[in-house]
């Protein structure tokens, strides 16, 4: 046992050796995980923002124009005047995603208890913006027209008022957790590759058949192979959780940086067994590029990090269940967005644990069969 | 520059990539199952979000209130709440996205006239979802206000909604053309750096240096092979997307495909810059996945309209080729539009093709022994 590990500590130095001689790819490792974070966590949203407005206003009074300067940052770009025929125009060049139309005497008819309409053409390629811009438009509608109602004939209070309070992010900063989740998906992309593409280089290059003729252990070979790179992770990790989550994005840390830490290294044996079982199937470094994306861009997409689970159609959900990186992230914005405790986590951390202990014993027996390992 | 010496060398890198079956196949099956994955698993049709109920009054009123909430196909009942106390622990653990809190004397105070609030209390970890949420609870409000007071409904402005390009807001329909673009972004310039970097680690570049190549060359005949394959699985892509999909319009197909030629070779001439950087194929495969993934999957505007996006994200955007690729298939695909709309991108991804391979010209260069 404490061979096996002595073992396992010496391949993994001669790993850190081979890195430190390659600087361009720790700069990378580093833009990856701290650079990358901040633009993504900055830039990136799905909520409106900036989103751009036509107004073709044949009202022109007091509501109308109430109406109109109520769409203003952030959400909405200041609204623009435009030309009733050019309504097509502008939503085909995308230079709009939204054009409101008011009918002329539109208060007018309101306040004497006509029917009124309100024409809105959205551009729905736009999508995350379409649907959501709309939905905020038309509750800007209904306000402005209860106000003015009120101001004109007097007050008349709604039987019950609805409030809505938004718990651990008030103010809906969508940079919290996309800055969370893209460190997590970096630190996802990089321990699932660099550990199977150094497994498959030393094929490539014969230089396996040497490992394979020492007195090693499958596990040994694959654990000390992967952790110099779940180190190296590692710390560039904890160095962007500092600098760039909690100061660049001003993401608040709530929970416990042991549970954290604990939770990344659980994860990342989990990510980095997943990577050397791929590099088993594989018969190139270019066919392990090409799987590990197969497996990364649902992992984006579909694990429910991004974009939530509920989002996903009903048949299609189960699909982030099978995604390490699903319990992952639950576990981090947990920890760090919402302060939850060990028990709050405990569930992800061993679902995550179970992962990757099967992950490692199924690579471990395709090893032997793979590379034909005559030691027992 | 001799076309005859140059037709001969990319014939002879495209048999040879010919002949590796199995990165082949991989490369056309992997972009390929993974639109069919993602195109039908995303969406942002938010549904069944979990949410417990506290109330607080326990009368007639309240259970009225919090009824069609249990029905609606967007929420999803997890429980009632013993006490306040539960309030905050349940929403820290997450075991559900929304928390509705009816006040004690909800139905004293509505028969009374004193307006009672009921407080939502949302989970903000993923602003969208809760902005989202908030959405659909103001709606279910709006029409239980309605059903308390019936003859106001009928002076509500109508807002006559037209989701233009697609009407029915299928979410498939909507990020399948981005999403065409957006795979392809990264595997013509993996598998283009990959293969030069490949050469360079074995040792075989130093046989070219043997032959009467001209650098241009020898950079035009090495992408040749992968702007190829690149082509190819556009062509797969968007024949899975026209069929399984079914965008609503359909533009100036012709010139998208034109465009996803340039698109290729734009791409695999950035993977042959990385590669000239690099020397080893690790090195190659990470630094290109690093560098177009995200800009391919995330800043070109798949989901995010690139106008909302922010500083840096934005300067990242405009300088990746996946960017306009998108522009292009959304306004082919979606709009139904061709010529004109296309131009402007077909410039910007014309004007990368030869901005990377005049870099890697130069690069090369300053290698030649």
């Amino acid at each position: 046992m404490i061979r096996g590990l002595r073992h396992v500590f010496w391949l993994g130095a001669k790993e850190l050796r081979t890195l430190s001689r390659t600087p361009a790819l720790i700069v990378f490792i580093l833009y990856a995980l701290t650079a990358l974070v901040y633009a993504t966590g900055e830039g990136i949203s799905l909520e409106v923002r900036s989103a751009g407005v036509g107004v073709v206003d044949e009202d022109r009074s007091q509501l109308s124009r109430a109406i109109v300067d109520a769409l203003r940052p952030p959400r909405f770009r200041a609204p623009q005047e435009i030309p009733e025929p050019e309504v097509g125009t502008v939503l085909d060049a995308g230079t709009h995603t939204f054009v409101l139309q008011i009918p002329p005497a539109f208060e007018r008819d309101l306040l004497q208890r006509r029917r009124t309409r309100v024409k809105l053409d959205v551009d729905a390629t736009a999508v995350s913006q379409a649907y959501l811009g709309a939905s905020y438009i038309e509750e800007i509608i209904g306000r402005e027209v209860r106000r003015r109602r009120g101001a004109v004939t007097g007050p008349a209070p709604p039987p019950a008022e609805a409030q809505v309070r938004v718990r651990f992010n008030p103010n809906r900063q969508g940079r919290w957790q996309v800055g969370v989740m893209f460190l997590g998906f970096m630190i996802t992309l990089l321990t699932a590759v660099l550990p199977a593409a150094a497994l498959l280089r030393e094929r490539e290059h014969g230089t396996i058949e040497q490992m394979l003729s020492m007195p090693l252990h499958p596990v040994e070979l694959i654990l000390g192979k992967a952790w110099a790179y779940i180190l190296v992770v590692l710390a560039a990790s904890a160095l962007s959780l500092v600098v760039v989550v909690e100061g660049a994005l001003e993401t608040p840390m709530r929970g416990s940086y042991v549970l954290l830490l604990l939770a990344t290294v659980v994860y990342q044996l989990t990510t980095a067994g997943l990577g050397m079982l791929l590099a088993t199937f594989a018969r190139s470094l270019a066919q392990i590029g090409l799987l590990s994306l197969l497996l990364l861009c649902p992992m984006l997409y579909l694990s429910g990090a991004w974009m939530p689970v509920e989002s996903m159609p009903e048949s299609i959900r189960w699909v982030a269940s099978l995604m390490p990186f699903h319990y992952y992230a639950r576990a981090c914005y947990g920890l760090i967005i919402r302060g939850a405790g060990l028990s709050a986590i405990a569930s992800d951390l061993a679902v995550l644990g179970a992962m990757g202990a099967a992950a490692l014993t199924v690579g471990v027996l395709r090893f032997r069969s793979r590379f034909g390992v005559p030691v027992g | 520059m001799s076309l005859t010496r140059l037709a001969a060398f990319a014939w002879r890198e495209m048999r040879e990539l010919w002949r590796d079956r199995a990165r082949l196949t991989s490369a056309i099956l992997v972009p390929a199952a993974l639109l069919l994955v993602v195109g039908f698993g995303l969406s942002l049709d938010v549904e069944d979000l979990k949410y417990a109920v506290l109330d607080r009054d326990l009368t007639p009123a309240s259970r009225s209130y919090l009824e069609p909430f249990a029905h609606s196909r967007y929420f999803d009942y997890r429980g009632a709440l013993d006490s306040p106390r539960e309030l905050e622990r349940t929403l820290v653990a997450a075991d559900v996205t929304l928390v509705i809190d009816v006040p004690r004397g909800f139905q004293r105070d509505l028969v009374r006239g004193s307006s009672p609030e009921v407080a939502f209390w949302l989970d903000g970890t993923l602003p969208f979802s809760a902005d989202v949420a908030a959405g659909y609870v103001a709606a279910m409000h709006r029409a239980w206000v309605r059903s308390q007071r019936p003859e106001s409904a009928a002076v509500e402005p109508v807002v006559e909604t037209r989701f233009w390009y697609n009407p029915g807001l299928r979410s498939a329909i909507s990020f399948v053309p981005g999403l065409v673009a957006a795979l392809l972004g990264m595997f013509p310039a993996m598998v283009a750096a990959m293969g030069f970097a490949r050469e360079k680690e074995l040792g075989t570049i130093v046989n070219l240096h043997a032959t009467p190549l001209g650098r241009l060359e020898f950079i035009l005949g090495k992408q040749a092979p992968y702007a190829a394959l690149g082509l190819l699985q556009f062509v797969v892509l968007l024949a899975l997307a026209l069929t399984v999909f079914r965008p609503p319009a359909r533009g100036d197909v012709t010139a998208l495909v034109a465009l996803a030629l340039l698109y290729a070779w734009a791409l695999t001439g950035l993977g042959i810059l990385v590669a000239s950087f690099v020397g080893s194929q690790i090195q190659a495969l990470l630094i290109t996945m690093i560098v177009t993934m995200l800009p391919a999957w995330v800043f070109s505007g798949v989901f995010t309209p690139v106008t909302s996006m922010s500083g840096p994200a934005q300067a990242i955007a405009a300088a990746f080729p996946t960017t306009y690729f998108l522009d292009a298939c959304v306004a082919v695909m979606t709009k139904g539009l061709g010529g004109d709309a296309l131009a402007g991108d077909a410039l910007a991804l014309g004007a990368f093709a030869l901005g990377f391979d005049l870099l890697a010209l130069a690069l090369l260069k300053e290698q030649a022994p």
